[in-house]
């Protein structure tokens, strides 16, 4: 896997902070591509407000990431041997036929800190039969084996005080 | 900080919109919260209320465009508020002279 770096999305909400992952040499981050695509395409510019709301003002302002608003739609995905289990949630909107799938990391299982990632058009049932949204779930789970496995191994550590992660060496700036 | 992609969206984003989406997920998270208080099941609400096991797991999942009859059949059978409206009179804005 190539390198990537955490780097904070949103750390202004009053109840959540927000990571997202920006691959070496690219422009933007995975969550920004994900919003600037959809909110560039007229049927998906309402619900991208709707999930932006949804991420930002209910996840983020009012409850914090809880287990009701995350375990609508989860994957487990089984890492390699011995490298233990990630749990990857798909954070959708509470809408009948909410159409975007946004990917997303519970740092710990905390309410507090998030990683969210990239996502796509749920066009089938199942996310394997919308092949774009399906690019983006393996992908979300690589990032996610990854993240798990350097909070395993100390390689970034989460300061639960200020709700932030950094490098085993104190700094924000965090390569995986 | 806040990404500049978002805070874009956010500034086009309708009050209106803000407000549903911040109220609808009050609300599934209160009848989620009230169910998991007084130990109901979903199957245990469908038999109280006469109703299909998914059709109630619409209602719990988000997965419902929750009418307010529906809200008032929950708030029944649970025994609950779901939904209350401020009681304090509405401000009144300055007259025109």
């Amino acid at each position: 896997m190539n390198t990537f770096a955490l780097e904070i999305w949103d750390d202004e909400a009053k109840k959540c902070t927000f990571y997202t992952v920006r691959w070496e040499g690219a422009l933007q981050n995975e969550t920004d591509k994900f919003f600037n695509k959809y909110d560039a395409i007229a049927e998906f510019k309402k619900p991208v407000q709707r999930l932006l709301s949804f991420v930002l003002d209910s996840i983020g302002d009012d409850h914090g990431a809880v287990d009701l608003l995350f375990n609508g739609f989860e994957n487990e995905v089984v890492g390699l041997p011995n490298k233990g289990k990630v749990n990857v949630s798909g954070i959708i909107f509470l809408y009948p036929n909410f159409p975007l799938r946004l990917y997303a990391l519970r740092v710990n299982h905390r309410p507090d800190l998030v990683i969210l990632f990239n996502g796509g058009a749920k066009t089938s049932r199942t996310n394997q039969g919308s092949r774009d949204l399906n690019l983006k779930w393996i992908e979300a789970c690589q990032f996610a084996r990854r993240i798990e496995e350097a909070l395993r191994d100390n390689e970034i550590i989460v300061d639960h005080k200020k709700r932030k992660i950094f490098s085993f060496s104190g700094s924000d700036e965090i390569v995986l | 900080m806040r990404s500049k992609v978002a805070q874009r969206i956010q500034e086009e984003t309708p009050e209106e919109v803000r407000i549903f989406v911040r109220q609808y997920t009050d609300i599934v998270l209160r009848i989620n919260q009230i169910l998991q208080a007084k130990g109901y099941t979903q199957k245990d609400l469908a038999e109280k209320m006469n109703k299909n096991p998914s059709e109630i797991n619409k209602w719990l999942r988000g997965n419902h465009n929750l009418t307010l009859k529906t809200l008032a059949k929950l708030e029944a059978e649970l025994g609950e508020p779901i939904i209350t409206i401020p009681t304090q009179r509405p401000r009144r804005s300055a007259r025109r002279a």
